[in-house]
């Protein structure tokens, strides 16, 4: 099989795809398959709910301590700017001031603190969770555009060790999915 | 509803926001170079004069001193262009009938005064003081290059701001002694400080500093005022 731009796929199936009523119902799948030994999941649903990630056993994101290091870093930077223009560069008297008046810097430093950390969420965020994805294979799902709607999805995806397409097809329908899919690469 | 995107986009999209980090850089790099540039700049480059005078001649040439024409140097602020009376001080005895100096003829005989370009022009709001930066022994050519070797004038520093502070911080390169300032060559190669040089031992530059009483004045009222 090939995808509909024909592009070569190494495997043809991307994983099996079972659509759920509800959240809570997805919430309970995710459980299950969770327990049923599956690690290559994901779940697709138009909000945040409370303990899907952890349900998939999802790791704990490294996205704070790279915002953490991003703040330390912009602090930092903006202290050190403020060093080595006034006291380095261009050490000048201004109203008297001693040239290091370090209370002063630290409106700057507190704003580059914050620039670096926002900076470093946003893209740290993109980095680390692979976006922007315009192009996914489960894309090709018909239904699957109203996963940002008000459907809830739980994939079950062929690079798991467990996979077989019958198997987890037949397991997502014995959890209560309403609909299953084979997903194409 | 099938995909919206080919999956090439994927690496585009990625490759466009990594690469929106060079972009940034090239803009920034690219701004850099233009006000560093000749072009704002204007080092190096010759304006149109409406005498084609020429300093390598006669400087090099005939060996005048720079303080003949440009008379004011030493006591003034300005360091003065030459009036059409300077010039023919000579001229009115030698090539007399080059169409060269016609400019010049032209302005003796009207009183206008011969319209020069000028090359070295500050903004008004720095005061520069040619007096006080020779008698703390800066030389001509620490500024505005070799002259002795322009056939027509041309900025030879860009006169930044940044370039003037270079000076005042660090003033030790750039000052010769005193009889020295309106010599064209350049200033002997300092010694290099020897790490474990003897307490006392003569610098050059150093002593003159101390000869001149040179400070290094970099606050506002210094050009600004």
């Amino acid at each position: 099989m090939t995808s509909p731009h024909g592009a070569p796929e190494p495997s043809p199936l991307y994983g099996v795809l079972g659509e759920f009523a509800d959240a809570d119902s997805l919430l309970e799948a995710a459980h299950k398959v969770r327990e049923a030994g599956y690690v290559r999941t994901d779940a697709y649903a138009p909000m945040p709910i409370h303990g899907l990630a952890e349900a998939l056993g999802a790791k704990r994101t490294k996205l704070p301590l790279l915002v953490l290091l991003g703040g330390i870093i912009g602090g930092l930077a903006g202290y050190g700017l403020c060093y080595y223009c006034s006291v380095i560069a261009y050490p000048m008297n201004i109203g008297g001031r001693p040239v290091h008046s370090w209370p002063a810097f630290i409106p700057v430093t507190f704003e580059t603190t914050i620039l670096g950390a926002a900076i470093t969420a946003v893209l740290g965020m993109l980095a680390l969770n692979g976006l922007p994805m315009p192009y996914h294979p489960l894309f090709n799902v018909d239904d699957f555009n109203q996963a940002s709607q008000n459907r809830f999805f739980l994939c079950i995806e062929s690079a798991d060790k467990k996979f077989d397409e019958a198997l987890a097809s037949d397991f997502l329908r014995s959890i209560g999915a309403t609909h299953v899919t084979s997903v194409e690469n | 509803m099938p995909q919206i995107f080919h999956p090439s986009m994927n690496t585009i999209s990625r490759a466009s926001i990594f690469g929106a980090a060079f972009i940034l850089a090239g803009v920034g790099g690219f701004i850099w170079l233009i006000f560093r540039s000749s072009y704002t700049t204007q080092v190096g480059v010759v304006r149109p004069q409406p005498v084609e005078f020429s300093h390598e001649h006669h400087v090099s040439g005939l060996g005048i001193d720079c303080r003949y024409c440009h008379t004011s140097v030493e006591t003034s602020s300005f360091a003065g262009i030459p009036p059409t009376a300077t010039c023919m001080t000579c001229h009115s005895q030698i090539w007399t009938d080059s169409p060269k100096l016609e400019v010049v003829r032209a302005s003796y005989r009207t009183g206008e005064s011969i319209p020069w370009t000028r090359v070295h022009d500050l903004p008004d709001f720095a005061y520069f003081d040619h007096s006080i930066h020779v008698a703390k022994g800066v030389g001509c050519v620490s500024c505005h290059g070799r002259v002795d070797e322009m056939p027509l004038m041309w900025r030879a520093k860009t006169l930044h701001m940044e370039w003037c502070v270079d000076c005042h911080r660090n003033p030790e390169p750039h000052i010769r002694p005193r009889d020295k300032v309106f010599s064209m060559e350049p200033l002997p190669a300092p010694p290099a400080p020897e790490r474990d040089a003897e307490p006392g031992a003569s610098n050059v530059a150093i002593d003159l500093m101390q000869a001149h009483q040179i400070a290094s004045e970099t606050n506002c009222s210094v050009c600004h005022h």
